[in-house]
């Protein structure tokens, strides 16, 4: 069975807007995905809503999270405190500034081993051992967190989140805004501790690229909705929605850079209006009146490759066809 | 065929800031740019990459007057930008911004967010204004422009900001436009429109572009030329193609090796040791800013700065170009390696 398995999920933003739309994932103990999708497209209220820690207006409508024979979606705050950081932790966005600017390394550490219940003598040598684990000096456990720069923040705040071993761990854009030596390292970093630590990681990007570097599966989401979900070599290399095709057609690639990038003409619909076909319809070159009318499921089409697309079966003709100049910006700015 | 005269020329551009007293430090000169020299042509864009701290927004800032010179000189259309406001010269300059949510007055229309430079520098009456900023949007793709005039920011998307920001920078015809990472807070599947949106001003506005970026994997789809700069300096210049096929400097083949590829069968390779470890230690005052991270750094890299020079004749190689520049002592070895 699956560690984490979520189930039709809906999260919705002052009972109006509808960030979640129903999304269906699984990570298996040890394994890594990744939820790739642009902004407003429920990546980071997903990760949020996995460990029930939306912001007040945000509320989780339906659907179950099943993690290690709970469902974190219905159990009670207390229950959760014995999960978050013990066995699940959270690497928030804006990783940088989420230390506490006024308190030394150490006393984050000892605060966290405090409230989750650690004794503070073993919290401080676990501490050491996850600092050298991440090369920082243990050292900075005396220093403030301005003292350091944006990766050895970023290095200590995944050694804090390590503090209690957990099994998952849930990242939102943990590398956005490093440079891209310091990504590097950090996605390096990410990717030993995984293996060493039998760790799953639900790992949140918008750069499709750091996703093919760390993860093995991948979930492309549009307007709260899961498009197309499946190993990152099959889904990256042979895309079947035409959202994912587009989308890593707009990427560039450094080994090709005289490769012409395109963008993708309109809008995401607003989130609080409820769509009668599919979420892309407005925006994909290859819609049919079906895809305004009718809203595809995330069906599969191999083994463990699941896509949302009344067309998906054509995939090979669409990618063929996603070649032609022009094809996507259709004379419309974005 | 005469080449049209330089749009930019920036001769020996030096800017030093003094630091306060800090934790660790008693308050130094930082040389955030370091003796910089290059120009534009019309028609052309310069890519500058770096990473923070580089001090590729100091430099963007010194061309468009944001900053003051701590030496050399700015020259636009071979005038000199000096530190007198300079209302005639700043018309030629015009910049946009990172961030078009906010660089934009949240409560001005579209049309007087573009209006607003020509009622700065004071040019035609109301009719000629709109006609001029409506004009301007259709330039920038926001078509039909007089549908855009009267909306507000809040209505538009990321991309249709950034192109409002455009509008306004392009309103006044400026000689050089110089864009500060302008596609890296859009989401990429809007990037390229703006990128190609940007290149297209270029050429048929006869204007200069430079182009600022972190993110090296654009550079290819925009640049002429670009220019790798580290600790204030360049360290690497030429054709953008070259430059990223080939690269020459270990900083610059090392910041290539670092951008993540969207193609999961590809491994990433380990970056070397000493490029990571050497990240916080001071280069020496006197030799190449890159020595303490470098894996081929040698002993004269730390005792004379290496001048950005052409690749000499007897290395030249295949594709090879006289205008891609180079600064590094070691630079026989790497060109050897590439033969």
């Amino acid at each position: 069975m699956a560690l984490l398995e979520i189930n039709d999920l809906i999260v919705e933003y002052g009972g109006a807007v509808r960030a979640v739309e129903g999304v269906s994932l699984a990570l298996e103990s040890g394994g890594s995905l990744g939820l790739v999708g642009e902004s407003g497209c429920g990546k980071s209220t997903l990760a949020l809503a996995t460990l029930r820690l939306l912001p007040p207006a945000g509320a989780i409508v339906a659907g179950t999270i099943r993690f290690e024979d709970q469902d974190l979606a219905t159990i009670s705050e207390r229950q959760l405190r014995a999960i978050r950081w013990r066995r699940a932790s959270y690497v928030p966005q804006s990783a940088q500034n989420s230390l506490v600017p006024v308190h030394s390394l150490r006393r984050q550490f000892l605060d966290t081993a405090d409230a989750h219940g650690m004794r503070r003598r073993d919290a401080e040598q676990e501490a050491v051992a996850l600092l050298r684990r991440v090369e920082l000096d243990p050292g900075v456990l005396d220093r403030y967190p301005h003292e350091l720069s944006g990766g050895m923040r970023q290095r200590a705040i995944i050694a804090l989140a390590l503090l209690f071993d957990p099994v998952l761990l849930v990242a939102d854009e943990p590398t956005t805004g490093l440079d891209v030596i310091v990504q590097r390292q950090t996605v390096t970093l990410l990717r030993d501790l995984r293996a060493e630590r039998q760790l799953a990681l639900l790992f949140i990007s918008h750069d499709i690229g750091v996703v093919a570097e760390l993860c093995d599966r991948v979930a492309v989401l549009y307007a709260g909705r899961v498009m197309e979900t499946g190993d990152t070599v099959q889904v990256l290399s042979e895309p079947c929605h035409p959202y994912t095709i587009g989308l890593r057609r707009s990427f560039p690639d450094i080994r090709d850079p005289e490769r012409p990038i395109t963008s993708i003409a309109g809008y995401p619909p607003r989130l609080s209006e409820t769509l009668a076909g599919c979420a892309f319809a407005s925006r994909c070159p290859f819609a049919q009146p079906i895809c305004r009318t009718q809203a595809p499921a995330l069906l599969p089409l191999t083994n463990g490759h699941a896509v949302a697309c009344h067309f998906a079966g054509d995939a090979v003709a669409m990618r063929r066809r996603a070649q032609t100049p022009g094809l996507w910006e259709g004379g419309l700015a974005a | 065929m005469n080449q049209p005269f330089p749009a930019l020329e920036v001769h020996a551009v030096r800017k030093h800031f003094r630091t306060g007293r800090q934790v660790f430090s008693r308050g130094t000169v930082v040389p955030a740019v370091d003796d910089i020299s290059f120009e534009v042509r019309p028609g052309r864009v310069l890519g500058i990459v770096g990473e923070s701290g580089s001090g590729k927004s100091t430099l963007a800032n010194l061309l468009v007057g944001l900053e003051t010179l701590s030496g050399g000189e700015i020259l636009i259309d071979g005038r000199g930008l000096t530190r007198r406001r300079n209302t005639a010269l700043r018309r030629d300059v015009q910049m946009v911004f990172q961030d078009p949510f906010g660089s934009i007055n949240p409560r001005f229309t579209v049309g007087r967010t573009v209006e607003e430079p020509l009622l700065i520098h004071r040019l035609g009456d109301a009719t000629e204004r709109r006609q001029r900023a409506i004009a301007a949007l259709e330039d920038a793709e926001l078509r039909p422009g007089t549908a855009f005039f009267d909306r507000q920011p809040h209505e538009l998307s990321g991309g249709q900001r950034q192109r409002v920001a455009i509008a306004r920078a392009i309103v006044l015809r400026p000689k050089l436009l110089v864009a500060d990472e302008p596609v890296s807070m859009l989401d990429v599947s809007v990037r390229a429109g703006i990128l190609r949106l940007l290149r297209r001003l270029v050429l048929d506005g006869g204007m200069a572009m430079v182009f600022i970026t972190h993110d090296l994997s654009i550079a290819g789809s925009i640049c002429d030329d670009l220019a790798v700069m580290y600790r204030g300096r360049f360290v690497e210049y030429g054709p953008v193609l070259t430059v990223l096929r080939q690269p020459i400097h270990p900083y610059t083949a090392a910041l290539i090796a670092a951008v993540p590829v969207p193609d999961p069968t590809v491994v990433p390779e380990p970056l070397p040791a000493r490029l990571l470890a050497g990240a916080g230690v001071a280069p020496s005052e006197t030799g190449c800013r890159f020595h303490p991270r470098c894996g081929l750094a040698a002993p004269e890299c730390e005792a004379s700065p290496p001048p950005l020079a052409p690749i000499l004749p007897d290395h030249v190689v295949r594709n090879r170009v006289a205008s891609h520049l180079v600064a590094c002592h070691r630079i026989s070895e790497i060109v050897d390696g590439y033969a």
